[in-house]
């Protein structure tokens, strides 16, 4: 059995919608009677939460937010919570804050008195049992935790965490405990898989790995070459997630084809990013989340800013939540000598060569429409490195998939850690200004 | 909805002794399994620690931690849900100092615990400290009790010592440090290394283990640190 709750993962499409319609209205009305956020900017919309009457209702009357909308609420009134408070600041159990790559991290804040874990760790749950970790088994913890205790969510399912600092430079010490204790599973990120590189010169992965039943990965895409080399040298099933745009996160099921974004937690809609317009499943549009299972602090209609594209079709797993493919984030695409460049392409082409295959890099750009492509990006200290050989081939592989003449690519290459010590929490910002 | 079926959905499995297996070092990893009700019961000596302070209703908590240190820091995690305090998370890495400033800024804190050397560094250096020494408990990790001090922040001490957890909130230096002597006793080696005994019911059981930490018994329940300088 693959499904937790096989009653609700596989609900039909009739009931998702009547539950969700259901939802909507109530989040709308409590919304608006308690949050300042929502009351403000209804208001000043003309929007009477009693007009809201249907899933079109909402669709039609009830305006776009976004991160910056929460800000600017924040910075003009001093309410850290940014206005989006139903409850009282003092009720909260916990306050996590997003990872702040963008900006001053902003609140999620979390009431869960007499439950085993807290709403983001929670969301953990469906995933690991999809991924065939069952009571008794042993997990290794997570690296960060300024989300939370998630490990809570690993013994709410009867798993026992391994306590070994998993953050990178301990990778080493690691590898003993899974030699010695045999976990099902782990999370990675892309500074541990830096590390994982250097290791593999001295440790048989393939064999010390062979207890998981899966990997998870987080923070950011992986890329298919060094997916492939996870899943094709190292046997790791690898299982990406990412964030539901705030409202909780979206996974990889067995068919490792699309995020899932559960249908009783969030209701996705993918609208045209000039226009608001919903547009068609398979067309490219802006991810817009409304958050159906949050009374304490709910987004909705969060402009997300992600580029995706979306499927209500049922998945071959059998799971009828909706699946998002994420091609990038709106405002990371850069503008070089007219020619629209994604930090998605970049990453195909730097992780093509042997000394950057980990696609650690950088766009960096004072402006979005810039005349040259200039990158940082990360090497293989580990190697003999020929850093004007490398830079070559760099060059030429950006071009190639980015379609710009070579004279326009600029690298400029540092070590791999000295390009992680840029980032913040387990990510590097992929667009930075200078 | 989510959160309520899928947390009834899991506890409706096998529940598990173990909180977890955790690891300190002496130079040689020390496992150690750690059981719920080991857990339970620190969460009760943490409670009585935080009570003290005044954490209570309408404050905040903030444990600087990672997650491999669950089992020294999550009971008092535990223990401001008890009090009804609210908890903030923050990483221990310099680049988790802004997250610690930014908490200390926008929500009542009274609370601080664990803030690593790291964090404390990095919070001099980027000229982000004077919130977080404005919080009423500051309790500083050894490494960061030096660095926080220069720069004019009164903190406490808050130590991992082996298996346990040993605190002050005197902001004098040289001020022993408490632990929980229904489960430990120390013991120093004679040549300046503190020593653990199990007397409470843990999962696992040490007599005079050595923990790698400096410092001396100083009286019924009370270690006195040799702090960085």
């Amino acid at each position: 059995m693959t499904y937790l709750e096989p009653d609700l993962e596989t609900a039909p499409a009739d009931r998702i919608e009547s539950e969700q319609t259901k939802r909507l209205l109530e989040v709308v009305q409590l919304a608006h009677e308690r949050s300042a956020f929502y009351r403000e900017a209804w208001d000043s919309a003309g929007l009477r939460p009693d007009d809201v009457t249907s899933t079109a209702d909402f669709r039609r009357l009830v305006p776009f937010m976004d991160k910056d909308a929460v800000r600017a609420f924040r910075d003009r009134t001093g309410d850290g919570f940014g206005g989006l408070l139903c409850v009282g600041p003092a009720d909260l159990t916990t306050v996590t804050s997003s990872s702040g790559t963008t900006g001053d991290p902003t609140f999620f804040s979390e009431v869960w008195p007499g439950l085993a874990c807290a709403p983001l760790p929670a969301g953990y749950l469906r995933a690991l049992w999809m991924m065939g970790a069952r009571p008794g088994d042993r997990v290794l913890c997570n690296a960060a935790i300024f989300r939370g205790w998630i490990e809570d969510a690993f013994r709410a399912l009867g798993l026992v965490p391994l306590l070994v600092d998993t953050w990178m430079g301990n990778w080493g010490e690691v590898l003993r405990v899974v030699e010695q204790h045999r976990p099902v599973y782990a999370q990675l990120m892309s500074p541990n898989l830096v590390e994982l590189e250097h290791l593999a010169a001295r440790h048989d992965l393939r064999k010390l790995f062979d207890s998981f039943k899966a990997v998870s990965f987080a923070g950011e895409p992986l890329g298919a070459r060094m997916r492939a080399r996870l899943s094709t040298e190292w046997g790791l099933d690898v299982f990406v997630y990412t964030s539901a745009g705030d409202t909780g996160l979206a996974w990889e099921c067995s068919e490792h084809d699309g995020y899932h974004l559960w249908w009783d937690e969030v209701l996705l809609e993918v609208v045209d990013p000039a226009t608001g317009q919903r547009v068609a499943e398979g067309e490219v549009g802006e991810m817009v989340v409304t958050a159906l299972d949050n009374d304490v602090a709910p987004l909705i209609r969060y402009r997300t800013g992600d580029l995706v594209r979306h499927s209500t079709a049922t998945c071959p797993c059998g799971r009828t939540s909706p699946r998002v493919w994420v091609l990038g984030r709106g405002g990371d695409e850069t503008v070089v000598a007219g020619r629209a460049v994604l930090p998605q392409e970049v990453w195909t082409a730097v992780e093509r060569v042997d000394e950057t295959q980990t696609g650690l890099f950088q766009i960096i750009r004072p402006t979005r429409e810039v005349e040259r492509l200039r990158l940082r990006v990360g090497y293989d200290a580990s190697r003999e490195v020929d850093l004007d050989g490398l830079a070559g081939r760099l060059a030429a592989s950006v071009a190639d998939v980015v379609r710009l003449p070579v004279e326009l690519v600029d690298i400029a290459l540092e070590t791999e850690e000295a390009l992680l010590r840029r980032g913040s929490a387990a990510k590097v910002p992929r667009v930075a200004k200078s | 909805m989510t959160l309520q079926s899928v947390n009834e959905a899991a506890l409706r499995l096998p529940r598990q002794p173990l909180f977890g297996i955790s690891w300190w070092y002496t130079g040689e990893a020390v496992e150690f399994a750690i059981s719920h009700e080991d857990v339970a019961r620190d969460t009760e000596w943490a409670t009585s620690q935080l009570g003290a302070t005044g954490l209570g209703y309408g404050d905040v908590l903030i444990p600087v931690a990672g997650p491999f240190e669950g089992g020294w820091i999550q009971p008092f995690s535990r223990a401001a849900g008890a009090l009804r305090a609210t908890v903030a998370h923050a990483d221990r890495f310099a680049w988790d100092a802004g997250r610690v400033e930014m908490f200390t800024r926008r929500l009542p804190v009274r609370v601080l615990l664990g803030l690593p050397g790291e964090v404390a560094s990095a919070l001099v250096q980027r000229d982000l400290l004077a919130n977080v020494a404005a919080v009423p408990v500051l309790l500083a990790r050894p490494d960061a009790v030096s660095p926080l001090r220069a720069a004019g922040a009164a903190c406490g001490v808050f130590a991992l010592i082996g298996p346990a957890v040993a605190l002050t909130t005197s902001t004098s230096p040289g001020a022993p440090l408490a632990y929980d002597t229904a489960e430990w006793r120390f013991e120093d080696d004679g040549a300046g290394e503190l020593l653990v005994t199990t007397v409470g019911p843990r999962a696992t059981r040490f007599e005079r283990a050595r923990t790698g930490v400096a410092g001396r018994a100083a009286g019924d329940g009370l270690v006195e640190l040799h702090l960085p300088a």
